[in-house]
């Protein structure tokens, strides 16, 4: 259904209604019909060229024929067409651009030419071209104008027509260079490539038996000749033939020969030849690359020449190759064999000989004499030569005996790993030195009296005898000590000098050997070793016999008990211990070190004795000074529960109630104090700790509760709780428990928190306006704060009148005598 | 005349132009011919609406500029 409206008010103008709709046409008598092409029906809405210059094609052009007033028919179509170019012409104005590539990810667009040929191509009709909107309704058409328009049309028609075919024309021509391009058949391609290879290898093939056309080939040519059985017997008899001339020839030079008397100089030739024949003889002097260990007497070897180059010029050798392999082998286990000598310095090197007796003299790098010279090492022999162990041996020896000399090593006995035993053969060869007694000083000792004093069963001889017997004490062997001898006495607490060192130096003299001439220093030496192993072993005696004592009798220990303290007189008299163990724990906790006996042998003594000596003044200090650690004399007479005293502090006694009983469970570690725990939790910040603060597993809250949930809340009311309207209030409290405001409190935090309060002069601020506040608070809300109003009532009180005279009295009296 | 732009989001994106009276199949053979794609195997897409051969542009009210969903099927 189509309307074509065509209104022009100020023109009038028929209205060409046309109604496609035949129904509906047929009714209203004014309008006349006709049947439209179903094409002309679509022009209203798409009025494309195209479609128009289609219509134009058409046999039969499309007339609207006036409905009322004209007669004249319209060509409607073709005023439309005018309005437009042709398409075909557009075409043919623009050349075609090259077409954007399709593919890649940009925005891939072709030109309006190249689509209109794809869309030939694909049988499409071509773009219609107007950039603008498309024509709603064609400008209005006159009368007059539709008259001229139909002369015209006839005219244009015919043009219109003759450029449409050639427009076809041409449009075909260009159409017949669109062929269709088949894709690319891979398959064929390949069989195609295969095919040429083919080809191609054919005559690689074809030339190159072209090449050998010309060469015979070694079977054809004994087949040619060696095929045929008569030609095999033809050939031997010539064959034989030319043998039977040869003889023939050789006969008569022979005669001739004879003739001439050169027969017996050949014959005699002959002979020599054949006594040339290889022998023993000829082995002669043939060298032989292996050492003559390797050959064994009686058996027989096979030699075979040795490989060397056509060009070198060194005899022949005869090698057994087994025995190369031999001697291949053991040099392989040589070179694996770890040995210094291979490696650089060879600390614990030794002057070598060589099996002949020789000095093996090292060069520089001697180790690399072997891989440098490789023939220096192989072991020959010649064959023929005479070279028997014995030779060998009487070689040496006249060698010894030409130089002179005798074979002798200048090692002394071999290092050895040193044990503390000795192995049964030297035990053999070993033997108890001689025990030079009288040599040994003999030394009186405290043990020495205890014992005479046990055995008399009398307390000791006397006390000015120990006194003057440095007991326990050894001088130093030096012959010529004429040092002295430092002691103290613990009674008196001073120094004594004692006389009786000279009398222990004259012990010593008598005892000791004449001095030592020089030749003799080392039996000397010997001697203050054995003197030292006996002391040793005597002190362990006196050990022995100190505890063996120790189990006797009553009487005995009584005895004993007397030589304590005489022993003590005697460590008083000067045989106190010193030795580091004792000093560092004398330092720590004053351990009394009464036991003046020597407890720790006479290595300690001896040591102590020494710095005696070493001490010039002796007599003026103490004899702890000597070592100068403490002076302070040790408290002998000490309790001995103080002694007894542990070292850690005393435990707590149980049984004295509960708290000791707690205290000693807290000393153990049974109970924990409860401060040790509190630390950081504790303390002022528990007002700033959340209340109810728990941290939960976020995971289990994400299960937990669904982002549905999130938003939701419980499904049910509390309805216990319906009334309940909680009432938050948050009070803040300072440090005099006065309310503060939230400001105030965060001030307060924050100091708390930065640990830095306010100044001075703000603290004095806001004390001052506290007070101030305080005053406010105090303050009669009905008088002032001097309190005016009620002296002013008492004022009125006194003088019962409703007023106070603030001026004079005379205007007081005036006033009351007005009153009055 | 109107061009339309047919987008498969994975680097193709071809503008077309084309009739508004053409078909859907046939905006389908000129984007095949672009792409190098079959036309049988292009599907044009707005939205939810899958455009189908036989109707044409205007029809579906496609437009100049417009933006079409290509996806292969």
């Amino acid at each position: 259904m189509l309307i074509f409206l065509f209104s022009d008010a100020s023109v009038p103008l028929p209205k060409i209604v046309k109604y496609a709709d035949h129904s509906r046409s047929a009714s209203p008598g004014e309008i006349r019909d006709e049947p439209s092409p179903p094409h002309l029906s679509h022009s209203r809405k798409s009025p494309s060229p195209l479609r128009q210059a289609h219509s134009k094609k058409s046999p039969s052009p499309t007339r609207v024929s006036h409905s009322r007033k004209s007669p004249s028919p319209v060509r409607l179509s073709h005023a439309r067409k005018s309005s437009t170019p042709p398409r075909q012409s557009y075409s043919r104005k623009s050349p075609s651009p090259p077409p954007k590539s399709s593919s890649g990810g940009g925005d891939s667009s072709l030109s309006i030419d190249e689509t209109n040929k794809l869309r030939i191509k694909l049988g499409l009709k071509p773009l219609q071209v107007s950039s603008g909107p498309p024509p709603t309704a064609p400008p209005p058409i006159r009368d007059d104008e539709l008259e001229e328009g139909q002369e015209l049309d006839e005219e244009t028609l015919l043009k219109i027509r003759e450029e449409r075919e050639k427009e076809a024309d041409t449009f075909w021509k260009e159409k017949k260079d669109f062929v269709h391009a088949p894709a690319e058949n891979l398959g064929q391609k390949l069989q195609a490539e295969k095919i040429r290879e083919k080809i191609q290898r054919v005559r690689e093939k074809r030339k190159l038996e072209e090449r050998l056309s010309g060469v015979k080939a070694l079977a054809q040519d004994s087949d040619e000749e060696l095929d045929d059985a008569a030609k095999w017997i033809e050939r031997q008899k010539r064959a034989a033939e030319q043998k039977a001339r040869a003889e023939k020839t050789a006969k008569a030079l022979a005669e001739l020969d004879d003739e001439f008397g050169v027969g017996d100089l050949i014959e005699q030739d002959f002979q020599k030849k054949r006594n040339n024949a290889y022998g023993a003889k000829d082995l002669r002097g043939i060298k032989v690359l292996h050492s003559q260990e390797r050959i064994e007497a009686g058996s027989s070897v096979i030699m075979t020449l040795k490989d060397k180059g056509v060009l070198d010029e060194d005899d022949d050798a005869l090698v057994n190759v087994n025995m190369i392999d031999d001697e291949k082998f053991e040099k392989n286990i040589e070179t694996r064999r770890l040995r210094p000598e291979l490696h650089g310095y060879n600390a614990y090197e030794e002057i070598e000989f060589d099996g002949e007796g020789n000095l093996k003299e090292k060069g520089v790098l001697s180790k690399y004499d072997e891989e440098i010279d490789k023939s220096s090492g192989i072991k020959s022999f010649k064959i023929g030569d005479d070279v028997s162990e014995e030779l060998r041996r009487a070689k040496i020896r006249e060698k010894m005996q030409k130089t002179n000399k005798i074979l002798e090593s200048l090692e002394g006995t071999s290092l050895r790993l040193a044990t503390d035993f000795y192995t049964p053969d030297e035990m053999v060869s070993f033997k108890k030195p001689k025990r030079r007694v009288k040599k040994v000083r003999k030394v009186l000792r405290a043990d020495d009296i205890l014992k005479l004093d046990a055995d008399h069963g009398v307390p000791s001889t006397s006390k000015s005898n120990a006194k003057h017997q440095d007991m326990g004490s050894r001088g130093r062997k030096d012959a010529d000590s004429k040092h002295r001898r430092s002691s103290r006495n613990d009674d008196e607490d001073t120094v004594i000098k004692q006389e009786s060192v000279d009398m222990e130096i004259d012990l010593d003299i008598d005892d000791l050997p004449p001095p030592p001439s020089m030749d003799d220093i080392w039996t000397v030496k010997v001697d203050d070793e054995a003197d030292l192993d006996f002391q040793l072993a005597l002190n362990k005696a006196r050990k022995l016999k100190q505890k063996k004592e120790i189990k006797h009798t009553a009487e005995s220990i009584v005895a004993k008990l007397d030589a304590i303290s005489d022993e003590r007189d005697g460590s008083e008299s000067g045989s106190m211990v010193l030795h580091a163990t004792a000093e560092f724990c004398r330092t720590l906790g004053d351990i009394p070190t009464d036991e003046g006996v020597d407890i720790y042998g006479d290595e300690e003594m001896d040591f102590e004795q020494e710095e005696r000596t070493n001490t010039v003044k002796a007599e003026e200090r103490g004899r702890w000074a000597e070592v100068e650690i403490d002076e302070t004399p040790v408290d002998i007479t000490r309790e001995p529960d103080v002694e007894e005293a542990p070292i850690l502090e005393q435990e707590p006694t149980v049984g004295t109630g509960l708290a000791g009983a707690l205290k000693l469970a807290t000393k153990k570690g049974y109970l924990e104090l409860e401060q040790t725990k509190r630390g950081i939790t504790g303390g002022k910040m528990k007002h700033l700790q959340a209340q109810n603060y728990s941290i939960e597993d976020k995971n289990y809250e994400d299960d937990r509760v669904h982002k549905r949930d999130l938003y939701a809340g419980p499904t049910t009311d509390f309805k216990e709780k319906d009334g309940y309207k909680p009432e938050v209030k948050l009070d803040y409290v300072d440090e005099d428990g006065k309310t503060i405001s939230s400001k105030e409190a965060f001030r307060l935090l924050s100091h708390k928190f930065h640990g830095k309060g306010s100044g001075k002069n703000k603290i004095d601020k806001k004390r001052r306006k506290v007070e101030q506040d305080k005053l406010m608070q105090h303050m009669n809300s009905t008088d002032t704060p001097l309190g005016t109003l009620e002296l002013l009532q008492a004022k009125q009180k006194e003088t019962q009148s409703p007023y106070i005279v603030l001026t004079g009295k005379a205007q007081h009296a005036s006033l009351a005598k007005s009153k009055r | 005349m109107l061009e339309i732009t047919c987008n498969d989001r994975l680097g193709k994106k071809v503008r077309v132009k084309c009739n508004p009276d053409d078909t859907i199949g046939d905006l389908k053979k000129l984007i095949a011919a672009q792409t190098g794609t079959r036309p049988d195997k292009i599907v044009l897409k707005k939205w939810y609406t899958i455009f189908k051969d036989h109707i044409q542009l205007q029809d579906y009210e496609i437009h100049d500029g417009m933006n079409l969903e290509l996806y292969y099927q």
